[in-house]
């Protein structure tokens, strides 16, 4: 699609239109807005949607591969066949209405993509039939007045038609946009309330300060653990006497809800 | 002394001269430390003299003054680079424990430096302490793990200096860690190392 469009064309094609108009309406922008987060949505849902089909194709081949090892094994395939009928008689009913309108959804559009290539050929075939006759319906005279009515109506509709494709190209762009912006500030608006709110602030200081304190309480109560084991088994290894039966310093750092950096 | 066997949960080792694993542990993340910080500090001055002889393609030629000239061969001498770095340590070690007790390490650690009195250890003691550092990195770490078989935890710098090191919270071992050590020591008597301090 053509998405450079002379933005200066725009008055002229509303004012076909209505020239009373205003641009800048309400209902104009919330058109707009919704028109392009519907393409915006359309866009990177069809962009996941491409990324799904390839994972899921990914997986079909593996399962696949899987029923033709077993294929290959034995004469499983026809057990394998009565393993799926069984699970899925197995299943409640709802659950087998949900697979069977899945089932039927998927299904009608590979008929219908189906008939479409046989579908074509035929109307084909038809129109080939058709046409010498619709030819010289077309030549009679008494039809000439009919058909010169229906080439101005012809003509206006195309002329009507190409400023509704006109008109469509620079609201696609506008809506486009539009959408980015609402989507942008928003998400700017929102990272900011996250950013300034003080609860918030606080809640992940607090997480991640009472994590980082049991990150280091648990490192050093390690740390002791390794100091006591290590210091034994050396001890014991050179005959000497266990850390254990040695006097603690004279002085002390008391024990209890005294600061950890007061001496006493 | 501490506590009984049957109550383990009740050890509490706060004021205790602190062991081999916790110091190690402590003087590691020191070094980190030192490490940043002058990673740190070569960036800045690699990047600042580039930069500035980087203005000669705007027409300023800063190469052809003398006194750049003479500061570039300053900080490219390798006993400058040496005399720099050991500055920086001995800031970084001095500086913490005259105000503090401890380094950042030793105070992720819970330990802290005190004169064999218990006191807060003072500019000179600490100089000594710092100083005492060579004759323990010169033997190759030995004078570092005396502290295991010291009776009062002291490395050779502690001793030369007349310092302890000890823990500074409520410091209990952890029994689920020690049990899964004690998983793979069969033949040792695992109560005693989670009672002995």
């Amino acid at each position: 699609m053509n998405n450079q469009i002379d933005q200066n064309t725009e008055p002229q094609i509303h004012s076909q239109n209505n020239g009373t108009r205003k641009e800048n309406s309400g209902l104009k922008s919330f058109s707009r807005l919704l028109i392009g987060t519907i393409i915006l949505g359309m866009e990177e849902l069809s962009d996941r949607m491409n990324k799904w089909e390839q994972i899921t194709r990914g997986s079909a081949n593996m399962s696949s591969s899987e029923i033709v090892q077993d294929e290959g094994q034995s004469d499983n395939f026809v057990k394998s066949r009565v393993l799926i009928q069984d699970s899925v008689k197995s299943n409640d009913i709802s659950d087998n209405i949900q697979f069977g309108l899945i089932g039927l959804i998927i299904d009608s559009q590979t008929r219908i993509q189906a008939s479409s290539h046989i579908l074509m050929p035929i109307s084909s075939t038809i129109n080939r039939f058709t046409r010498p006759f619709i030819n010289t319906l077309s030549r009679l005279p008494v039809v000439s007045p009919i058909q010169k009515r229906y080439a101005s109506l012809v003509e206006r509709g195309e002329e009507e038609l190409n400023r509704l494709i006109l008109l469509g190209r620079i609201e696609y762009e506008k809506s486009h946009q539009m959408a980015e912006i609402a989507i942008d500030e928003t998400f700017d608006e929102a990272v900011d309330y996250l950013a300034t709110n003080k609860e918030i602030q606080e809640l992940i200081q607090s997480q991640g300060v009472g994590l980082a304190g049991e990150v280091v309480d648990e490192i050093r109560e390690r740390a002791v653990s390794a100091d006591n084991f290590i210091d034994n088994i050396v001890r014991s290894l050179l005959k000497r006497k266990p850390r254990s039966k040695i006097p603690p310093p004279q002085y002390g750092i008391k024990s209890g809800k005294t600061r950890s950096t007061e001496l006493s | 002394m501490l506590n009984s066997p049957s109550k383990p949960k009740n050890l509490n080792l706060k004021g205790y001269y602190a062991g081999v694993i916790s110091r190690l542990l402590a003087f590691i993340i020191d070094i980190l430390i030192v490490n940043i910080v002058l990673l740190f500090i070569g960036w800045l001055v690699s990047t600042s003299l580039g930069f500035i002889q980087n203005l000669s393609s705007l027409g300023i030629d800063v190469m052809s003054l003398n006194y750049f000239t003479k500061i570039i061969t300053i900080i490219s001498d390798p006993f400058f680079i040496s005399a720099f770095v050991l500055i920086i340590i001995y800031i970084y070690f001095i500086f913490f424990v005259i105000f503090s007790g401890h380094t950042p390490g030793k105070a992720i650690l819970g330990l802290r430096i005190v004169t064999t009195e218990g006191k807060k250890i003072s500019f000179t003691r600490s100089t000594i302490r710092f100083l005492a550092y060579i004759p323990t990195l010169l033997s190759f770490g030995i004078g570092f793990f005396w502290l295991i078989l010291d009776d009062q935890r002291q490395t050779w710098h502690d001793t030369l200096s007349g310092t302890f090191v000890v823990y500074t919270w409520e410091a209990q071992p952890d029994e689920k860690f020690l049990k899964g050590i004690f998983a793979d020591f069969h033949d040792q008597p695992s109560q005693d190392f989670i009672t002995d301090t």
